[in-house]
């Protein structure tokens, strides 16, 4: 267990490291000048070089990559345009010229909106998606059944841009059934936070769960074949507790695969739910870190993307491993 | 010279337009903006002493309290005022920044005042010496009072390494060098001492000493960088975020991208400032909503919506045929011409060099066609100068006068009489939605008059680097650019000089009778006798034709259906929150 536990750690690590180099290599490599986007447009050529130099952009890219791969670890000093040195704490993801602020605090702000996001979504998701999976593999090749797959696939056909705006469109604006989407600081005001979140957690949190649903009634019709299962019915225990405690284990393994990777994908940042609803949150920072040029934003918001991912990756990774102790050997 | 970036210029030039005048939307019949339909030039004009003294003309049925929401779909880039270079900032920071000058608007007109200043400058030595004396009362938000010597440092701070972002000429003027760097070299900021070339006598008085005539110094006062900052309050890179106030708000808290919370400044006194009012008990702003969310929230009403306004956020195209049809909505409209912003269809002058190609050029351009795919008519007006209708004494001129829709046939006949017509043009765009349409337009009716355009699409932010690129391939773009005031003082000379760089002379624009005439003229130090000669030689500039004006857009933005006296600031182009009120 302590080798399989330490082969993730590493490969995690690989992976982050991987995809910082892409990250910084590819926008290194961009059109635009990070120097004189934050410089502004009127500086002249002579303005923008000394904005260059103390921003470090004129050092090699290697050395620019070390230093702020040192920050990570181990925090470090940055100048600003203005001369005057700041100190960025670790883990440090460079600092924004644009916002004269340092990434990490940045996202830090931007966080709690996406957290609340993807956590309302997921939560949806997981008793959407699992229980329209659930029923269906019950009444498998019902009436129902047929209804529940198809309301499923129009979860998968639909686009978020389309579902959002109409939604928001027949029930916040036309009938007023649901609040504005907005983000209130739950701590302030639960109710408006709640509120505030309904909308976008069940169009998020539906889009996503059309795979959910169809994967789960489709793995837990194939356990329900298993002979494991089949024997404890044989021995007298009721449909619904048979599944509840067999089959329901025995296929969750997949979907707890999907749930980590949803999971990462959307702390990351939902860009489009966090843009059709108006959310600011991680994905929204990270489109205006790409418009304005903002280098070290869009280096540091794609390696929080990435972190959350490989860590919920490797989180769904144990808890498989945990039901099913098969995974530990393998 | 300042201008905006393809991305909003397109936004700006876009809009629907509506019937509605600056003063649509208010209920009163009186205040700042309600007369703004005369369409008569804008005079901003000096005001005198008296026109200086507070408090500003009240807002007829103005009501005090209550809570302005303010929605941008970003933070402003700077609030440190030395930083501030942009309408909707210069617009909002009048909220908690005062200057030593500012725009009292009255009737939709505006009229330069003395805000800190007792007026706007005295000038002696033929403008080689300027004298501002500051007001008694003004004061900080801790209530200690505003000296000469804050507005000293406030302005040596503009000289600092990291304050390039803002305008370069309080430096230029004060070292009498013609490049920004130059200025630098002589004094960089603070940290080199005290600037000698202000004087403060005692704790009211400012005497600027410039080593040439300058003619300008009452409007550079009114800049944002014309504020005064305390050095015990000046805590360098996070002066950006948290400025300290003079003005009748104060920064309360500001999470950067995120939110903005403003109170009542308690030690603002009204009697002192003729420019703003201090009707609402706070702004919030909320930044980091898409454009089409904004919109919708401050039309549909609702949680907070209508108290709600924006400074920054145009109106989105999804929205135009609701206003058309809605009269209720098309109520919350508010519409202006966008400041001193002009659209150009610019020319390199050094790749397109014959005279006679960009006469074809002017006689082809389908402007109407053209404006028409932006939102017709009220999406600005079509352009025949480079200046703009905002300009003190400006007057209405058409040297090459073109029919707006084009005139194929009278061009082709110009077009023969080119020694080299040019097999085809390559025009750049902004690759947007916007810059796409006009390129069709464009492309089609340039070769009605047998003019090839090869259309380039260009990132809308590298669009201007990658046309005022020294080496630029690019023969023709669009831009939309502003003087840095309302006087003619920034455009040619910094535009059209043939010895500054394609950074500030994007169309190569290369005359040496105009090059002398702009040193002869800078030698003036008299406002208005200076303006005349510049509107003259704008026409010796125009009779070469080194660009093709297109129009001087107008802006339109909602506000909430609550919100009263808003309108678009006649020299700022954005809505000014310094009038605004709740009705109820």
């Amino acid at each position: 267990m302590l080798s399989f536990a330490l082969r993730r750690i590493l490969q995690a690590l690989a992976v982050l490291a991987a995809v910082s180099a892409a990250a910084f290599a590819l926008f290194y490599a961009a059109p635009a000048d990070p120097a004189r986007a934050a410089c502004g447009p009127r500086c002249d050529t002579g303005q923008v070089a000394a904005v260059r130099a103390s921003m470090g952009l004129d050092q090699p890219l290697l050395t620019q990559y070390t230093d702020y791969l040192t920050g990570i670890v181990a925090g470090r000093d940055i100048q600003d345009v203005d001369g005057s040195t700041l100190h960025c704490d670790a883990p440090c993801l460079g600092y924004s010229y644009r916002l004269h602020q340092p990434v990490t605090e940045a996202l830090v702000d931007h966080l709690p909106v996406t957290v609340s996001l993807a956590a309302g979504a997921l939560a949806f998701l997981v008793v959407f998606g699992l229980g329209t999976g659930f029923v269906a593999a019950l009444r498998h090749g019902t009436r129902t059944d047929r209804l529940l797959s198809g309301f499923t696939l129009i979860g998968a056909s639909v686009q978020i841009y389309f579902l959002g705006y109409v939604a928001q469109w027949g029930l916040v604006y036309t009938t007023g059934l649901l609040p504005l989407p907005s983000y209130t600081p739950p701590a302030t005001d639960p109710a408006a936070w709640a509120g505030g979140m309904l909308l976008p957690w069940i169009v998020l949190g539906f889009v996503n769960s059309a795979v959910f649903a169809r994967l789960s009634r489709s793995q837990l019709l194939e356990t329900m074949d298993e002979e494991y299962v089949r024997t404890a019915r044989g021995k007298g225990l009721g449909r619904l507790r048979a599944h509840l405690k067999y089959t329901a284990r025995g296929a969750a393994g997949p979907l707890v695969q999907l749930l980590g990777l949803e999971a990462g994908a959307l702390l990351g940042g939902a860009v489009i739910t966090e843009t059709v609803f108006g959310l600011n949150g991680v994905g929204r920072f990270a489109t205006e870190a790409v418009e304005g040029q903002d280098l070290p934003a869009v280096v540091g918001a794609v390696l929080l993307a990435a972190c959350f991912v490989v860590l919920f990756v490797a989180l769904a990774d144990l808890v498989i491993a945990w039901l099913d102790p098969r995974i530990r050997l393998g | 010279m300042r201008w905006i970036r393809p991305s909003l210029a397109v936004v700006a030039t876009a809009l629907l337009a509506t019937s509605c005048s600056a003063g649509a939307g208010t209920t009163t019949s009186a205040g700042p903006g309600a007369a703004a339909k005369d369409a008569s030039p804008l005079t901003a004009a000096l005001g005198t002493e008296k026109e200086s003294a507070g408090p500003a003309p009240a807002v007829a049925g103005a009501r005090a309290g209550g809570t302005v929401n303010v929605y941008n779909t970003t933070d402003f880039r700077h609030l440190d005022p030395q930083k501030v270079y942009a309408g909707a900032a210069y617009n909002t920071s009048l909220l908690w920044g005062r200057q030593l000058t500012q725009y009292q608007v009255v009737d939709g007109k505006a009229k330069l005042v003395g805000d800190l200043a007792t007026d706007t400058g005295t000038a002696s030595d033929d403008g080689r010496t300027w004298t501002f004396r500051l007001k008694e009362g003004v004061a900080w938000e801790d209530g200690q009072p505003i000296t000469s010597q804050q507005v000293k440092y406030g302005i040596e701070r503009s000289f600092g390494k990291g304050y390039e972002v803002g305008p370069p000429y309080w430096p230029q003027w004060l070292t009498g060098e013609a490049s920004y760097d130059d200025a630098r070299k002589k004094y960089g900021g603070p940290q080199d001492g005290d600037l000698d070339a202000i004087a403060t006598p005692d704790d009211r008085t400012l005497v600027f000493h410039f080593p040439q005539p300058q003619a300008d110094v009452p409007y550079m006062a009114a800049q944002s960088s014309s504020s005064p900052v305390r050095k015990d309050k000046d805590t360098g890179t996070d002066y950006d975020r948290l400025p300290f106030a003079t003005g009748p708000y104060r920064i309360v808290e500001h999470v950067q991208n995120t939110r903005l919370v403003l109170e009542r400044n308690p030690h603002w006194k009204a009697e002192t400032d003729p420019i703003r009012s201090q009707y609402p008990e706070k702004f919030v702003f909320t930044f980091g909503k898409e454009a089409l969310n904004i919109n919708q929230e401050i039309l549909s009403g609702r949680d907070g919506g209508a108290d709600a306004t924006t400074v920054a956020t145009q109106l989105s195209p999804e929205l135009y045929q609701t206003v058309d049809t809605d009269p209720k909505a098309k109520d919350l409209v508010v519409s202006g011409r966008q400041g001193a912003f002009v659209t150009y269809l610019m020319v390199n002058n050094e790749r397109v060099t014959d005279p006679e190609v960009r006469k074809a050029l002017n006689l082809a351009y389908p402007r109407q066609q053209a404006r028409q795919v932006l939102g017709g008519s009220r999406a600005g007006e079509l352009a025949s100068t480079l200046s703009s209708p905002a300009l003190v004494d400006w007057q209405k001129y058409d040297l090459n006068p073109a029919r707006p829709e084009g005139d194929p046939d009278a061009a082709k006949a110009v077009l023969a009489k080119a020694a080299q017509p040019p097999a085809s043009l390559t025009y750049a765009y902004a690759n947007t939605p916007n810059g796409q349409r006009v390129a069709q337009v464009l492309v089609d009716g340039f070769a009605k008059a047998g003019i090839t355009l090869v259309p380039k699409p260009v990132d809308p932010k590298a669009l201007l680097d990658e046309a005022h690129r020294a080496d630029s391939p690019y023969d023709l773009w669009e831009e939309t650019s502003s003087v840095d005031w309302p006087t003619p003082s920034t455009l040619i000379p910094f535009s059209f000089d043939g010895r500054a760089n394609s950074d500030l002379n994007s169309a190569r624009y290369h005359n040496g009778q105009v090059d002398k005439e702009i040193d002869r003229i800078n030698q003036i130090g008299e406002p208005r006798a200076k303006a005349k000669e510049l509107y003259a030689l704008e026409q010796t500039v125009m009779k070469d034709l080194p660009v093709l004006p297109f129009a001087y857009p107008n802006v339109n933005q909602l506000r909430g259906s609550n919100v009263g006296g808003a309108f678009v600031h006649p020299i700022y182009g954005s809505v000014s929150l310094a009038w605004l009120y709740l009705k109820a």
